[in-house]
């Protein structure tokens, strides 16, 4: 027996290697067909989870975790999917490319899945969804905002969040009908992160009439910004954007203010959750955000979602790590069950044929580049706490 | 502007001044480039925030972040730099990349690498004068380093501890032929050397927040400011570090933001190609 799984596996192999070198990455189909998914359609249905779960950022993999959990708990609680359990395959990538290229294809070639969802990082996320790509697999970007993560070509991937261009340009949308913010500087990080924004915002924000007087850049790591702030104060402007994340902003608006800078703060994602308060304390209060998941929201399914969070892990669910990573696997299963399989190739058509699907985030449909149609919020921290106000239909 | 630009590049000279300090007394004593200088700074800081925890005042935090630190670094000299004194410099070096790594995966794992704050009686309040800020915790910073690189200069300068320094590090062995105990002079040298930089780690931290990897950049920062004073001279260090403040708050006012940092090692380069000896090198031609 020992013996003709040896064979068995070479065999397969090799049909497996033949069929990705003659079809290419584009056409996977006759490799899907002979994969793990449809040949072990008795035991559970297996979703991987690909996300940092130790250093710098496992505070934020294990949000994803578990919010990935809960929704696969609640799902077995209610007797699986298609009289199959589901089981959530969390693999550490530490947020190291090479390391997360490894797991996924260890998901992927050994255990199998049936689902793949990660990571914290769009660059990871792009080359790990080149492998599940291979095999066609359902795979879900909840978290990762590069704009880039859905143009790849990727007919398996999903992005339930939305992207970069999408929350500068709903804060855009927000600055010119609710602020009187006529001259904004910018104060961005030296990334594509940071240079994307200052881009994309300064063309929006200059065609509808106002102006940008700075676009001042700093390195990630510094912990000095008065040099720039300096300038920003020479050409007084009514707003200060910080185009980075909130290790920097914090200190940021810290520094504004003890330069005497009083103007209106505005920020993106970086700002979400309670970590702004906590580093930035009395200097960020006021400070004017994009932000993906308001637990507030008087939404059924949010309070829902925020009470079963709560009761499981004792804390408010504050940012959209564990919700985005919730809906992920829900919509995976509801694809399922109207797949009524697992087959890759009929989930995925399920996925692309959602409409306006009811989730924590929103109402979901992706395009046909597996974007999903989402409107951020715009949030504002008030005396310590995170308001939604502003929220497009 | 301009004068606010002056008022900052000052500030942070006050505290590269302080670090590069640290580093150049230590290079002048025991040959060693110690690339863990910064984490030494992150080590006083952490030092400042748990002592904070404690409901000590700021003041006596700060104090006590300086024997934290050169508990510290006593440890580590016994462990990585004393068992490789009579070997090539070279080593001492390597060793000291190794330290600065141990140090920051030890409070990465210990700390989590979540930046933490630390508060101070000084953090929110600024003085303005003729429209030039300046928070006071900064102004601390100017006061301690400046009172700090005085008291080094004249212990150096001045006391008979001082002049077994200057021996030692002029020439090792005829200093130990005259009775000078070289070893203790270097391991006293390294301890003061880096507990002066876990002070500049204490004082900063409620302006720069404290995290395991702050260390690293004021390492390299440092060396710069040693580079261009000379190095081991102290007063190169302390000239060099405000020089370097001056030079980084005028090209990012003048120049580019962006491109701050990349002038700052371009005169590393330039430094380190037409006057490798440090600008210093003619006004005071000993090492410490």
């Amino acid at each position: 027996m020992k013996r003709f799984n040896k064979y068995f596996a070479l065999l397969f192999s090799f049909i497996l290697t033949a069929a990705i070198l003659l079809t290419g990455c584009g056409a996977p189909q006759g490799a899907s067909g002979g994969s793990g998914s449809s040949g072990n359609s008795s035991g559970p249905i297996k979703i991987g989870l690909v996300t940092q779960l130790s250093g710098g950022g496992a505070l934020y993999g294990k949000l994803m975790q578990q919010g990935a959990q809960l929704a696969v708990d609640q799902a077995n609680e209610d007797g699986g999917v298609l009289g199959r359990k589901i089981k959530l395959l969390a693999q550490d990538d530490q947020a190291n490319p090479s390391e997360s290229v490894k797991v996924t294809q260890r998901l992927v070639s050994e255990d199998n899945i049936d689902a793949w969802i990660g990571t914290l990082k769009s660059s990871d996320t792009i080359t790990d969804i080149g492998i599940t790509s291979k095999e066609n697999i359902p795979s879900f970007v909840p978290v990762g905002v590069a704009d880039n993560v859905t143009k790849q070509g990727f007919d398996n991937a999903f992005r339930n969040v939305a992207n970069n261009t999408m929350q500068i340009t709903e804060m855009v949308n927000y600055i010119l009908k609710e602020q009187p913010t006529k001259k904004m500087a910018i104060i961005a990080e030296n990334t594509d992160y940071g240079r994307g924004i200052v881009d994309t915002f300064s063309k929006l924000f200059t065609k509808g009439g106002r102006t940008v007087t700075n676009k001042e850049y700093y390195n990630v790591g510094t912990k000095d910004f008065n040099d720039q702030l300096t300038k920003i104060k020479a050409k007084n402007p009514d707003g200060i954007l910080i185009a980075g994340l909130v290790a920097e902003g914090s200190l940021i608006a810290k520094q504004a203010k003890s330069l005497g800078l009083d103007q209106q703060l505005y920020s993106f994602g970086g700002f979400m959750g309670k970590q702004p308060m906590e580093l930035g304390g009395q200097a960020v209060n006021g400070l004017i955000h994009t932000d993906y998941f308001v637990p507030t929201a008087k939404d059924e399914l949010t309070q829902k979602f925020v009470k079963d969070f709560k009761d499981k892990y004792g804390k408010i669910p504050d940012s959209y790590y564990s919700a985005a990573t919730y809906d992920a696997v829900n919509l995976y299963i509801n694809a399922v069950k109207k797949a009524k399989s697992t087959d890759p190739k009929k989930v995925n058509e399920e996925l692309r044929n959602l409409k306006n699907e009811h989730t924590v985030m929103g109402d979901i449909t992706f395009d046909k580049e597996g974007q999903a149609a989402t409107k951020v919020w715009i949030s504002q921290i008030k005396d310590g706490k995170q308001v939604g106000i502003y929220h497009a239909k | 502007m301009f004068s606010q630009m002056v008022v900052n590049g000052l500030a942070n000279g006050a505290l590269y001044a302080l670090i590069a300090l640290g580093l150049t007394l230590i290079y002048g004593v025991m040959n060693l480039s110690n690339f863990a200088q910064g984490e030494f700074a992150m080590v006083g800081a952490f030092a400042a925030y748990f002592l904070k925890q404690l409901h000590m005042g700021y003041l006596l935090t700060v104090i006590l972040s300086f024997a934290v630190a050169g508990v510290v670094g006593l440890i580590c000299y016994f462990l990585a730099f004393y068992p490789l004194r009579r070997s090539n410099p070279l080593n001492m070096m390597l060793s000291s990349m190794g330290v600065s790594i141990f140090l920051v995966n030890l409070s990465q794992y210990i700390f989590s690498p979540t930046p933490k704050v630390v508060e101070t009686p000084f953090s929110d309040q600024s003085i303005q004068i003729l429209g030039v800020y300046l928070s006071e915790q900064r102004l601390l910073i100017v006061i301690v380093s400046l009172v700090l690189c005085g008291l080094t200069y004249w212990v150096l300068e001045r006391s008979k501890f001082g002049r077994s320094v200057r021996a030692a590090s002029i020439d090792p062995d005829t200093a130990m032929l005259y009775g000078i105990p070289t070893n203790k002079i270097s391991m006293i040298t390294f301890v003061v050397g880096v507990a002066l930089t876990g002070i500049a780690g204490a004082l900063t931290a409620p302006i720069y927040n404290v995290f395991p990897t702050m260390g690293i950049s004021l390492t390299l920062k440092a060396f710069v400011v040693v580079v261009l004073g000379g190095m081991g001279n102290i007063v190169g260090a302390i000239l060099g570090g405000f020089i370097i403040g001056l030079i980084e708050s005028f090209s990012a006012g003048y120049i580019s933001t962006g491109f701050q940092d990349a002038i700052v090692f371009t005169i590393l380069f330039l430094v380190l190609i037409f006057r490798p000896q440090g600008i210093l090198s003619k006004v005071r031609g000993e090492k410490v």
